[in-house]
Parts: C-alpha cells; structure tokens; sequence
C-alpha cells in the first residue's frame, strides 16, 4: 500500500515530466481529510509511506501522535485532523503519512489518504488573507481551483507551527 | 582539519581524514549496529531452533561492538589542542591587565570527541578569561594578602569514567558570597530568608538571565559568557560545577561525556512509554514494599521513598510532563529507578527494566525540540525509539514543583 503511492506520486498520473524546476513550486499534493481535499506543496515531501508503529512521546500536545522510526530517522506525526480540531478518526489502510522536511525538521501528516499530484499554476489560487486570524500568518495559503474541484492549499510553516490553526466552525468535517 | 597530532618526525604513519568522512563512517556504524539488531531480533525467527545462528550472532555483535568502539576512537583526540590555544589566550591577557599569571596544564593527553573538543574552547575561554581578569588579584593586592606576585590558573583534564571532566581553577580572591547572593535574591531565585548551601549559590552564575552587562563590574566579572557556557554545556549533555573559598580561588569544573555518538543506557519501561538513561546516573534500582512508599498530602501530593532509613523524593514522570502514560487505577509501579542527580537522588517509577544497550543518539529537532528533560531520541536495537532522559533537568524541575509550565 505504502509503496504504492509513494509510487504514484513519483510517476505522475497526468504524465507530466515531474522535478522541472520552473513550475514545481506550482505542484501540489493533495489528500482528503473527510470529505474536504486539501494541499501541500510538493517542496519539502520527501516520501509517502503507510501507517508504521507510532511510539509515544510526552510533553507534546495531543496532535502529535508520537514517533516512527523510518530507516533510522525519527519522525514526529501529526494527525492533521486533531489539529484541526476535527474529529479523531481510526486509522485504516487508507491513511497514509506524508513525510516532509519543513524548516529543516522532518515531520510525518498523517491524513485520511493522498489523491494526487498536481500542477496549480498561481492563475487558479484564490488568495484570501481573511481565512485565519488577522493577526498571524494564515494556515491556508489559498484555494486551489482544479477543474470543478477545490483543494484547500496549506503552508506547511505554520502547519506544523504552535500557532492555533483551528479552522472556522463551518469548514472543519 | 587534522585529525592526529602533527609529528613533523616520522610520523608513525599518521594520516590526515577529514571529519566528515569520519562523520560519516559514525553515521555509518550506528546504522550497521542498527541493522544488526533488527536481523537478529525479527520476529521471523520467533520459536525457530538456532543453534548455529546464536553463535553467529553473538560473534557478530561482539564485532560490532568493537567497530563502534573503533569507530568513536578515530574522532577522539588529545584535549591539550585546546589547551594550548587558551594558554597563548592567557599570555595576550598578561599583557593586557598588566598581571603575571602563570598557567599549569594537567592531563593534556586526555582524549576526547573531537566534535566536542571543537565546541569546548568558547565556553572555557570564558571561564578561563573571567579566572584571569577578576579571579586573580593584581600583584600589589596578592603580595598585600601574603600570596605570591604571580598568580596561578591551573587547567586540568582527567577522564573518570565516561566523562572527562575539566578545571579551571585559579588562587584569586574568589566568588563574593554577599554579592551574588544579594543579586540571586533580587532576581528571584532565592527567598530573602533563604541561606542556600555555597554549591547551589554559586550555579545561578550560569543560570540565563542572572548576569547582564552592568552587574559584572560589581561582581568580580564573573558574568561576562556564562550564559554561553551553560548552553554548549546543555549541548554537550555536560555539566558544571562551581566551588569557590573566599581568598582562596575559585575552581569551575566541566563533565563531559567522552563520546557524543552512542551511549551506554539502560531502557525503562513506563506504561506503553520507554525511556532511556544513561548508566552512569543510576545508583540503585530497587523493588519497593508498600510501607517504603510514603505519600505526603500537604503541598503537590508528593511521595518518598524510604531507602535505608533515607527518604528520596519519587518523581513521577507521567506527572512531571502531563501525559498519562498508564491506564487509570494501575496498580503501583513495581519498580523504583534511583538517580544521582546534582540536585541530590530522585526516584523515578517505572513498570520494568528492559534492557541495557549502546544507543544511537538523535537530536530533538522540529515539533520535538521543546520535550523537557531530555537529551535526543535514542534508537533501539528492535528498532524502537526512547526518550532519553535529562535526570539533572528532570530533578531540578520536578523539585520547583515540576509538572505543567
């Protein structure tokens, strides 16, 4: 399961060449939490593995489930639904943990599953600064259009930041 | 960098590697060690008859041991390199104060990390920088008090154990008990009543916050980098100690691990949570009666352990960080883990010992850089990942009531 989409991610379904350097800033994973599809850039993903063995760990909040040990390193997992405020979820042979490296520091998602690999040209980002708190740097990047479809677009900076991300009643699944 | 002392002799065969492919070759035996443990460990060999294999595997970790050892070894290299420079340090001082200081060093030979040796000579600049400026008195005051003219900084390094531990002691005037006292109270640290022990005074020197730029003219400079010194000491899992005698010089010591690479520890068991400790911060691992256990309802709710007529203090660790780690109405750990800690001992309850094994450290980076009391991750031999735990962080923060910030 895990190897293959870790697959499918590298082989692209479209078929588009993928690491050209001049548009892979515009290059989105997207997976599902719920019924909501949501994206992160596909800077900084190193690999897409299935759910492993998580060991606990104290003196992190609750959306930090724990550590895996991946070929030695050791991964921090955040269900992204807790910190999200939305409800816990089992996991399943669906859910997958997106393993990327922000500022640095490696960091598991552990999402409901991943779809796709996509190109969203900046043309089809919806910017808005009101999703979040005035205050600090907004969770949501932008809204993704994609055909009839949206995927909800996440900086992954204060993703995995202390800051509170806890979505508008309305969006949280 | 050169990783061996420069012989312009023949040089016995010594080569220059550069530290990163020895860095490498580290990075290398930890996963070789790693590997190791799983293949023997896998559960597919659950309830097969080995004979052979068992004593291959012994053979094979016995060698692995001994390339880890090896290994660490190849980065280990005499302390004077740092000495040296901090004795050209001390001349430029000389020169600088107008006072004669004549600086001893003992057990230059001693080995240690080279990555530590790297990181050391900063912080014991500091220290000692702040010996020759305002420890040491000028020479008209020196002859005043019936010492000699020229004072005296002796460095020192031994290894005791797996430490290495290193001094700077220098015949000056020593730490003002009444000055540092009275600035500890003024920060906070002390009650105004309170009358700490000379030990635990002199450590807010290195404690953040405690010296900032217009204290150290009025509290003989010994301020200036000790915020420095303090955090490479963290770094280094390391720690100080300060003793001083007024009129008779101060010595600040420095513990610190010989090798940053593996560590010698044994693995807890509390709950579904392991962690590790290092082995040399254990005194006693005990199997408590009830009547040893003794709860004490006024303040926190804390609880001691009565050990030969002595009581220690029990330091919960699903307490101290907040996070159940048992079910609720667990029966009483079965074991109590007893750690020497500078703070005095700590009990710590556990449910079992698990092991003891050379673990592979990993730094606390990311959304885990903020886990209290504790040093990295530790990998396990089956693969497993424990916390290692910071005891001198831990008894010092569960005896300031401890728990939730």
């Amino acid at each position: 399961m895990a190897q293959e989409t870790a697959e499918a991610t590298r082989s692209r379904p479209d078929g588009l060449p993928l690491g050209e350097a001049d548009n892979i800033e515009h290059m989105y994973l997207t997976f599902a939490l719920g019924s909501e599809e949501y994206g992160v850039t596909i800077v900084g993903v190193t690999e897409i593995v299935g759910m492993q063995r998580i060991m606990p760990v104290p003196d992190v909040p609750a959306y930090i489930k724990g550590v895996i040990n991946l070929r030695g390193k050791v991964i921090p997992l955040m269900d992204v639904r807790l910190r999200f405020g939305m409800p816990e979820r089992a996991y399943d042979e669906r859910t997958v943990v997106i393993v990327m490296d922000v500022g640095d520091a490696p960091i598991g998602l552990i999402v409901d599953g991943v779809s796709e690999v996509l190109e969203i040209p900046p043309g089809q980002v919806d910017r808005h600064t009101q999703f979040g708190r005035a205050t600090t740097r907004p969770v949501i990047a932008g809204i993704g259009r994609i055909g009839d479809r949206v995927a909800v677009l996440l900086d992954t900076s204060v993703l995995v930041s202390d800051s509170d991300v806890s979505l508008p009643a309305d969006m949280a699944a | 960098m050169s990783t061996a002392p420069d012989n312009s002799a023949a040089d016995g065969g010594l080569m220059r590697v550069s530290s990163d492919k020895i860095s490498r070759l580290m990075d290398l035996v930890g996963e070789l060690s790693l590997s190791v443990s799983e293949t023997v460990q896998s559960s597919d060999l659950a309830g097969l008859q080995l004979t052979n294999f068992d004593a291959a595997v012994h053979r094979l970790n016995m060698i692995v041991r001994e390339v880890q050892d090896a290994a660490t070894e190849l980065r280990l290299v005499p302390v004077d390199d740092v000495f040296r420079r901090l004795r050209r340090m001390v001349r430029e001082l000389e020169r600088q104060t107008g006072k004669q200081i004549e600086m001893d060093i003992e057990g230059g030979d001693t080995a240690i990390d080279k990555l530590v040796a790297d990181r050391l000579y900063d912080p014991l600049l500091h220290v000692v920088r702040n010996s020759a400026d305002h420890g040491l008195e000028g020479p008209e005051e020196r002859v005043a008090n019936g010492k000699p003219a020229q004072g005296r900084i002796v460095l020192s390094a031994a290894q005791v154990g797996s430490e290495v531990r290193i001094t700077v002691a220098d015949d000056g005037r020593g730490l003002s008990r009444e000055k540092i006292l009275k600035k500890a109270r003024e920060k906070g640290f002390f009650g105004l009543d309170e009358e700490p022990e000379p030990a635990a005074l002199w450590k807010v020197i290195f404690e953040p916050g405690f010296s900032t730029a217009e204290v150290v003219s009025n509290l003989s400079g010994r301020g200036v980098g000790m915020d420095v010194l303090n955090a490479t000491m963290q770094a280094l899992r390391g720690r100080i100690g300060v003793d001083s005698t007024a009129g008779q010089g101060t010595r600040v010591a420095l513990h610190i691990p010989v090798s940053l690479a593996f560590l010698d520890c044994i693995i807890l068991r509390l709950g579904h949570q392991l962690f590790a400790v290092p082995i040399d911060v254990i005194s006693e691992i005990a199997k408590p009666a009830p009547e040893e256990r003794m709860a004490i309802s006024a303040g926190t709710g804390s609880e001691m352990f009565r050990l030969r007529g002595a009581f220690i203090p029990i330091c919960r660790l699903d307490d101290f960080y907040g996070t159940p780690m048992r079910p609720a109405g667990s029966p009483p750990e079965p074991v109590l883990v007893v750690f020497n800690t500078a703070s005095g001992p700590i009990a710590v309850p556990v449910d079992e010992i698990l092991d003891r094994q050379q673990v592979v450290m990993k730094p606390l980076v990311g959304r885990l850089a903020h886990v209290r009391a504790s040093w990295g991750c530790a990998l396990l031999g089956t693969g497993e990942v424990a916390l290692v735990l910071d005891c001198e962080r831990l008894a010092a923060g569960s005896a300031n009531g401890g728990g939730l910030q």
